[in-house]
C-alpha cells in the first residue's frame, strides 16, 4: 500500500527547516563582517536584522516541532523542496532592503537566480552595491550551487535523513560509501578550488593595476560565481567589465571544471587520471560542445562581422562553452546578439538545453541522460537486427562500468521529457506576454536549465507574471522536478484529508 | 581644362573643410552610449563623444587604460592613456558618485586591437563633475528592531538545543 502524507509528517519537516533556516541566518554573518570590515554600516545592519529575524524563525520552528526523527523519502523531498522557496525569501530580504530591487518580487527573482545558480539578474545599480550585499549575491550562488542541503548535510543532518535530502537536491552518486562524506568531499574539491581559483583571479587583476583589496573581492566573486556555474559578476557589464583575455581563460577554466561531475574529480583526485580519457559522460560532453559550436559556427555564414577570427572565436566560443556548462558567463553585451543568426542562437539554445555533467554544479538535461537515451538507441537498433535469440546488452564506463536498464532508460526519458516541456512552457508564456519566440525561447531554456544568459528579456521592467514564470522555471529545473511533485502530492493528500 | 581642375582643387578645399567643421560639431554634441547599442554600425569608426560616470576600477593594459563609464543603463569601455587615467580621481562605487567624464575619441563595434571588443580609444578626457562620497544614514527604527529580535533569539535559542529524538518506524524505507 502507498503511504499517504498525513499530518503527522508536518511536525519532522518544519522541524529540519526549522534547522536550516537558523543555518542561513547564520550564513549571513559572514556578510555582515564583510559589511563592518568595509565600515558600511545600513548593509551591516540589514544582514544583522535578517539573521536575526531567520535565527529566531527557525528557532520558534524548532521549539514548536522539537522531536527529531528520521525523516523518511517523502518527508526528505518535501524538506528540500520547501527550504529553496524558505531560503529564496529570506536571502532576498537583505537583497530588497539594499533599496537596488524595485520590487521584493525582483529581489526573490534574483535571489532564486543566485540559489539555482542561474544567473539572470534584476539588480539595478549593482556598480554601486555595496561590498556586504554584492558578497551575499555570490556567496548565495555558492550555498546554491554546492546543494542548500549539502551545506545543511555537513553542519546538521544526521543518520538515515541524509541520503534522502541529498537525492531531493537532484543528486543521486554516493561518491563515497557514506554519504555524509560524500559531502564533505564535495565541499573539499570546491574549498581547493577556491583557494587556486582566487589566488589566479586575484593575481590577474592586481598585476592590472587594481588595488589589493579589490581585486581580492572581484576575485572571490567571480570564482563562487563561476565554478557554481552561475554566473554573477560584481559589475553590471558581466565578465565584459575586466576587457582581458586573461580573465576570460581563467573563468572558462574554473567552470568548465564546475561543469565536471564530482566522481570525475574524485577519481582523478584519488590517482586514477585515466578516469578522464575513459569516462563516457565526458567524452560525450566533449563531442556535444563541439558539435554545438559547429552548429554556431555554421549559424555565421561568410562574411562574419567580426574584424578577424580571434574576434569571432572569443565571442562565440566564450557563450558556446558558458552556455554549455550553465554558467552565464558573459563576455558581450546582450544587444550584441541582435548580429547573431537565428541558427547561431539555436546552437546556444541547444547547449543550454544539454546542459553539463550529472552530480556537478550545471543544469539542464545533463549529458550523462543524453548518453543513457543514445546507448538505449544503439541498443534497440542492435536487438532489430540481430538474431531472435541474441541477449543485446549496452554498457558505458562512468566511474565504473554499467550496463543499461530498462530503469535507467526510464529515468532519463522521464527527465528529458519533463526538461523538454518546462522549455517550450516557458518560451510560449514568453510569447502569450507578446516577446517573440525565439528570444522568449532562449530566455525560458536560460531560466530552466540555470544558465542566466539573456538575449535582453529579463529586465527589471518585464512583466511580473513573466519573474513569477522565470522563478518557477529555475526552481523546478534546479531540483529536477521530483522533490517538487513529492511535495506538492503531500500538499493535495493534506486537502483532501480535510 | 586648366579651369575645370581648378574648381575641383576649390570644391575639394571646400568639402574638406566641411567636413572638419562636421566632424568638431559631432564631436562636441555627446552621443549617448545607448545609440551605440542599438544603431552599433552608424557609429562603427566614427569619431564622437560620451559622456557617463566612471564606475569600478581602472584596469592597465599593456601602455593604456581601461576604464567603464555608466550613461543611463548603458556601460562603454574607453581606452585611456596614462595622462588621462591621471585626472580621474573618483571611481563609482558604493557610497561614491563616481566622476563625470566627457570623452571624445574612436568607437569601435569590434576593435582590432582588443580581440574584437565594442570600445572608444580615447583622445580627449574631460571632467565634466567632480565625484563625491555619499554619507551613509542610519535608521533608527531599524536598530531598535535588531534589540528586540536579539533579546528574544538570545532567549528562545537555549530551548532550541535540546535534542528530543525519536527514531522513526514508518514504513517506506529500509
Amino acid at each position: 500500500m502507498i503511504p499517504y502524507f498525513s499530518r503527522e509528517d508536518v511536525g519532522p519537516i518544519l522541524h529540519y527547516l526549522g534547522k536550516i533556516i537558523q543555518g542561513i541566518g547564520a550564513l549571513m554573518f559572514i556578510p555582515f563582517f564583510i559589511g563592518v570590515l568595509n565600515g558600511e554600516w545600513e548593509p551591516s545592519m540589514d544582514f544583522v536584522l535578517v539573521s536575526l529575524f531567520s535565527i529566531a524563525l527557525g528557532s520558534v520552528l524548532l521549539f514548536i516541532f522539537r522531536e527529531e526523527k528520521d525523516l523518511n523519502w517523502r518527508q526528505g523531498m518535501s524538506v528540500v523542496t520547501l527550504c529553496w522557496i524558505v531560503v529564496m525569501l529570506l536571502g532576498a530580504l537583505p537583497l530588497y532592503l539594499s533599496g537596488h530591487y524595485l520590487s521584493y518580487l525582483d529581489a526573490s527573482f534574483e535571489a532564486m537566480s543566485a540559489l539555482a545558480t542561474t544567473g539572470l539578474v534584476l539588480v539595478n545599480d549593482v556598480d554601486h552595491m555595496s561590498y556586504a550585499c554584492n558578497f551575499w549575491r555570490h556567496f548565495m550562488c555558492f550555498i546554491g550551487g554546492q546543494g542548500i542541503i549539502l551545506v545543511a548535510l555537513t553542519l546538521f543532518v544526521r543518520g538515515g535523513s541524509a541520503f534522502k535530502v541529498y537525492v531531493g537536491e537532484a543528486r543521486e552518486e554516493r561518491i563515497m560509501p557514506n554519504i555524509i562524506q560524500t559531502a564533505r568531499f564535495i565541499w573539499l574539491v570546491s574549498l581547493t578550488y577556491l583557494v587556486i581559483g582566487t589566488a589566479i583571479l586575484f593575481a590577474i587583476n592586481f598585476w592590472r593595476g587594481v588595488s589589493a583589496g579589490r581585486a581580492l573581492f572581484h576575485a572571490i566573486c567571480l570564482f563562487m560565481a563561476g565554478w557554481d556555474t552561475a554566473g554573477f559578476a560584481p559589475q553590471s557589464q558581466n565578465v565584459l567589465y575586466y576587457h582581458s583575455y586573461l580573465i576570460d581563460l581563467a573563468t572558462a577554466m574554473f567552470f568548465l571544471l564546475g561543469a565536471v561531475n564530482f566522481g570525475v574529480h574524485y577519481a582523478v583526485w584519488t590517482g586514477k587520471p585515466r578516469e578522464l580519457l575513459k569516462n563516457y559522460e565526458l567524452k560525450l560532453y566533449m563531442a556535444s560542445i563541439l558539435i554545438t559550436f559547429f552548429i554556431v559556427c555554421i549559424g555565421f555564414k561568410a562574411p562574419l562581422p567580426f574584424p578577424n577570427f580571434i574576434s569571432f572565436f572569443r565571442e562565440s566560443f566564450y557563450q558556446l562553452i558558458s552556455a554549455h556548462t550553465g554558467v552565464g558567463y558573459s563576455n558581450i553585451d546582450t544587444h550584441n546578439f541582435s548580429y547573431w543568426p537565428p541558427l547561431a542562437i539555436l546552437g546556444l539554445i541547444i547547449a543550454m538545453g544539454l546542459g553539463g555533467s550529472s552530480t556537478s554544479t550545471s543544469g539542464g538535461i545533463k549529458i550523462l541522460r543524453i548518453g543513457i537515451l543514445l546507448k538505449s538507441i544503439k541498443k534497440e537498433v542492435k536487438i532489430f537486427t540481430s538474431p531472435g535469440a541474441t541477449v543485446v546488452v549496452e554498457r558505458f564506463h562512468h566511474i565504473r562500468e554499467i550496463t543499461i536498464e530498462d530503469n535507467h532508460i526510464k529515468m532519463a526519458a522521464i527527465i528529458t521529457l519533463l526538461y523538454i516541456a518546462l522549455y517550450l512552457a516557458g518560451g510560449m508564456i514568453g510569447a502569450f506576454y507578446g516577446y517573440p519566440f525565439l528570444p522568449a525561447l532562449f530566455e525560458s531554456v536560460s531560466a530552466s536549465a540555470n544558465v542566466g544568459l539573456s538575449m535582453g528579456i529579463t529586465s527589471p521592467f518585464m512583466p511580473a507574471g513573466l519573474k513569477l514564470t522565470y522563478i518557477i522555471q529555475m526552481w523546478m529545473g534546479r531540483l529536477e522536478f521530483f522533490s517538487i511533485f513529492v511535495f506538492f502530492s503531500f500538499l493535495l493528500s493534506l486537502k483532501s484529508s480535510e | 581644362m586648366k579651369k575645370t581642375g581648378f574648381i575641383l582643387i576649390i570644391a575639394a578645399l571646400f568639402s574638406g573643410i566641411a567636413g572638419a567643421a562636421k566632424n568638431i560639431e559631432s564631436l562636441k554634441d555627446i552621443t549617448p552610449v545607448r545609440a551605440l547599442f542599438e544603431e552599433p554600425s552608424l557609429y562603427d569608426g566614427q569619431r564622437l563623444t560620451v559622456q557617463g560616470e566612471v564606475i569600478g576600477d581602472i584596469m592597465r593594459d599593456g601602455e593604456t587604460f581601461w576604464i567603464n563609464i555608466k550613461d543611463g543603463d548603458f556601460f562603454i569601455g574607453v581606452v585611456i592613456d596614462g595622462f588621462q587615467k591621471d585626472m580621474i580621481r573618483y571611481l563609482g562605487r558604493y557610497g561614491v558618485r563616481g566622476d563625470i567624464v566627457k570623452v571624445s575619441g574612436t568607437y569601435h563595434l569590434h576593435c582590432p586591437l582588443h580581440y574584437g571588443e565594442r570600445d572608444i580609444h580615447a583622445e580627449q578626457l574631460e571632467i565634466v563633475e567632480n565625484g563625491y562620497k555619499m554619507p551613509e544614514t542610519v535608521q533608527r527604527d531599524r536598530v531598535i528592531l535588531i534589540l528586540l529580535l536579539g533579546i528574544f533569539t538570545i532567549f528562545i535559542l537555549p530551548y532550541t538545543q535540546r535534542k528530543h529524538i525519536q527514531k522513526d518506524t514508518d514504513g517506506l524505507q529500509k
